[in-house]
């Protein structure tokens, strides 16, 4: 069971994992086991705009900017704000978990808000033959950034 | 003719007569009572010292949780969804429960603990799995699971409080024993656990482009988010990225074979520990580290373990 559930998507899995799959599913050997893999990921974190508006879209109070995790550069490492970072990673692989999760969350935690302006910052870490290449750019200069998965959602709906 | 058959016939009962035993040396030799001990001892410290750090996200369980109670198994795919739910609790007694589970940790690294215990600990640290699946270190799942294992063992035996200061006697190992059997097989499923786990990591590896160009290593360490160090400076060094990229892979991907013979074994776990000693340090991820580390303790020889603690010789093991 635990050799197939390794690769529990492949024919194998799908064939075999069906007699078995409810139960490694609670023991937890359903898993694929990817440390940093296939590729490492690159630096990212949400940026949020929480917009607070009466009826007719005009602002009752000045809009909030904010990133999750707060410390967007990872400068702090204790354990228990690293797991937020796990939490954004695992957020941000999948869209449709932002709007079902994270964007609910935060309109809970702001009940006058009234749409929330999302988006994923990803900064991409050169790949080494660039930062050797240009060995004299700081390396703040050799990141590309880029903002994706933006969208708007309403607070009502959630 | 008919000798040539009764011979063949002979010959195949002969070679699963001899199969037959050495499946039932390989599980049913040993009690690894001492080994068990140690890993328990080690596996437990280090989830307790997980555990005390996440009652500082406690929230993320209870009722202001980012994943509501009535959603919480919704966020695993479909193939991935654990048809039982283990939180049994209600949202707003989540941080007592964590409590109760610190408790039962302690008393699981002190010794105090039994099979029924500790598979109460686990259906607890699995049900805090369940409730906020994203809110996952690595070392919770390995770590979890691997208790899940020791559960089934008598890993209770050996390195435990009751015997340091009493100074009980291991018991033997009887292979006649239901609680023996089940206990000896547990230990090997751990390692089995083991060996599988490396395999696939390498694997999967394999898959991405930059681990298969040697640079994957470059993206991990100067990503601020992975390590709290400013490793830049090591880009005057390119090839400590390309070899320890490929090392990775290498030393992931032939765990299960070099840890089988003899020869390669002590080498091989060496290279694990100096492996992860790097990652704990560099990447701040020493807990997952230890447990990984620590499970190198099923694979060493109890003459070996014995030579290593002959100072603790008789009182913890």
């Amino acid at each position: 069971m635990m050799v197939v559930m390794g690769n529990g998507s492949s024919f194998l899995g799908r064939y075999l994992g069906k007699y078995y799959f409810h139960i490694a599913n609670v023991v937890g050997v359903n898993t694929t086991w990817n440390f940093f893999s296939p590729d490492p990921a690159h630096i990212m974190y949400f940026r949020y705009v929480i917009h607070f508006e009466d009826e007719y879209g005009n602002p009752l109070q000045e809009a909030k900017e904010l990133y999750y995790p707060e410390q967007k550069d990872g400068s702090n490492f204790a354990m228990n704000v690293r797991r937020q970072n796990y939490m954004m990673r695992f957020m941000a692989i999948d869209p449709q978990r932002v709007g079902n999760y994270f964007i609910p969350w935060i309109c809970k935690q702001y009940p006058k808000a009234t749409r929330v302006q999302f988006g994923l910052i990803v900064h991409h870490i050169p790949n080494l033959d660039k930062a050797l290449t240009l060995k004299d750019t700081p390396f703040s200069d050799l990141l590309t950034n880029e903002e994706i998965n933006q969208n708007v959602y309403s607070c009502k709906a959630s | 003719m008919f000798t040539v058959v009764k011979h063949l016939k002979l010959s195949l009962l002969n070679f699963i007569q001899s199969f037959k035993r050495k499946i039932n040396d390989f599980l049913f030799s040993e009690g690894h009572f001492e080994k068990l001990g140690l890993f328990r001892f080690v596996l437990c410290s280090v989830l307790l010292y997980i555990a005390c750090y996440r009652q500082l996200n406690v929230d993320q369980f209870g009722p202001d949780s980012i994943v509501p109670n009535g959603q919480a198994l919704n966020l695993y795919y479909d193939y991935y969804r654990p048809f039982l739910q283990l939180f049994f609790w209600p949202d707003d007694m989540a941080w007592l429960v964590h409590g109760i589970y610190i408790f039962l940790l302690i008393i699981a690294t002190l010794g105090f603990s039994n099979r029924i215990l500790m598979l109460l600990t686990w259906i607890i640290a699995q049900g805090f799995i369940q409730r906020n699946f994203s809110l996952l270190f690595g070392a919770d799942v390995i770590g979890n699971l691997f208790l899940f294992y020791l559960s089934f063992t008598r890993c209770h035996e050996s390195f435990t409080l009751k015997k340091y200061l009493f100074r009980n006697k291991t018991p033997e190992f009887n292979s006649n024993l239901f609680s023996d059997q089940l206990s000896t097989v547990f230990f090997r499923l751990l390692q089995f656990q083991l060996v599988t786990i490396y395999t696939y990591t390498g694997f999967e590896k394999l898959k991405g482009n930059s681990w298969w160009d040697g640079t994957a290593l470059w993206t991990v360490l100067v990503n601020p988010q992975f390590t709290s160090f400013d490793l830049l400076f090591l880009r005057d060094f390119p090839l400590f990225f390309a070899i320890g990229t490929f090392v990775t892979i290498i030393f992931e991907i032939y765990f299960p074979v070099m840890v089988i013979f003899e020869k390669t074994k002590y080498f091989w776990l060496f290279l694990g520990i100096v492996f992860h000693l790097m990652i704990g340090l560099l990447l701040g991820l020493m807990p997952f580290s230890i447990v990984m580390i620590a499970t190198y303790v099923l694979f060493v020889d109890k003459k070996f373990l014995n030579k290593l603690f002959a100072s603790l010789n008789h009182r913890f093991f």
